[in-house]
């Protein structure tokens, strides 16, 4: 699991990622886990993403994370506040 | 269009519209069926949607599927329509062989079954030569009018079950002792039961 705590600014193959609702820049990052099978399930398959929420108005966008040996297609630049 | 959505590469249409990345503008995803635990009508109610997963970048694009009952109810619309990058090769026909020794004693079972036909007037002379010019299409035809054939090779077997269910239907024989042939003794039972039969 990743923890992240902070605000980030995020690329995304090199692209910056924007707020599709306000074009803010900053994010909350959590990692998230979907429910692949019913939730009752014990041992149901999860599809894990990362989530950003935008600092401003809380706009989240989903991004699963796909790593090509050391590279990653997401990048976290730590906003200093 | 399809019912749901399959879990693998493909592009993806919601009414028509192409399912485009909003990040990458890629058209390329991999669809998975998520569950969400939701307020209404009660507690442990689960709603389906999909999250696609834009196969370039990695964004998620969430939706469900809006098919459902056009404006003036006489028609349904199907929303989803997805087309798979990779479709799975179609499954290669099941080709059965059947040994010489067998193929003689259903040809031989299946002459007899028509001979006890023909004899109770029930199908016309013609279809004797049939069997040895092993015409079986035209066979099935005349034991089936109205039969669908696909295109494969019809064989002799499956001409042999028609026609002992035409003897089966018109209560040729004793039905009962037939079954019991068919099931246990195949056919070195059915050629000598035909054959007493046989005036």
């Amino acid at each position: 699991m990743v923890r992240r705590r902070g605000i980030y600014e995020v690329e995304i193959l090199g692209k910056r990622l924007c707020c599709t609702l306000c074009d803010g820049k900053m994010f909350h990052h959590r990692e998230i886990y979907l429910d692949l099978e019913l939730p009752k399930k014990i041992d149901r398959e999860q599809l894990t993403l990362q989530s950003l929420m935008c600092k401003v108005c809380s706009t989240t966008q989903l991004v699963q994370e796909k790593t090509d040996g050391t590279k990653t297609n997401i990048v976290y630049i730590e906003v200093k506040t | 269009m399809v019912d749901e959505l399959i879990c693998d590469e493909s592009r993806v249409w919601i009414l028509g519209q192409p399912l485009i990345c909003r990040f990458c503008a890629n058209d390329v995803f991999l669809p998975y069926h998520t569950y969400k635990n939701v307020e209404k009508p009660g507690i442990d109610v689960f709603f389906v949607d999909y999250t696609a997963i834009c196969l370039k970048c990695g964004c998620a694009t969430q939706f469900g599927d809006p098919s459902g009952p056009s404006p003036d109810g006489t028609d349904y619309i199907w929303a989803l329509e997805q087309v798979l990058l990779n479709p799975p090769e179609p499954e290669p026909p099941i080709i059965r062989t059947v040994d010489d020794k067998t193929l003689r004693a259903q040809k031989s079972c299946l002459s007899l079954a028509l001979l006890l036909l023909v004899q109770e007037g029930i199908i016309e002379n013609a279809v004797l030569p049939l069997v040895e010019e092993e015409q079986n299409e035209n066979l099935l035809h005349l034991l089936e009018p109205g039969v669908y054939v696909s295109s494969e090779e019809i064989p002799a077997e499956k001409c042999l079950v028609l026609a002992l269910s035409q003897i089966v239907k018109h209560r040729l024989l004793d039905n009962d002792k037939l079954h019991f042939i068919i099931e246990y003794e195949s056919y070195p039972g059915i050629e000598s039961f035909l054959r007493k039969h046989i005036e």
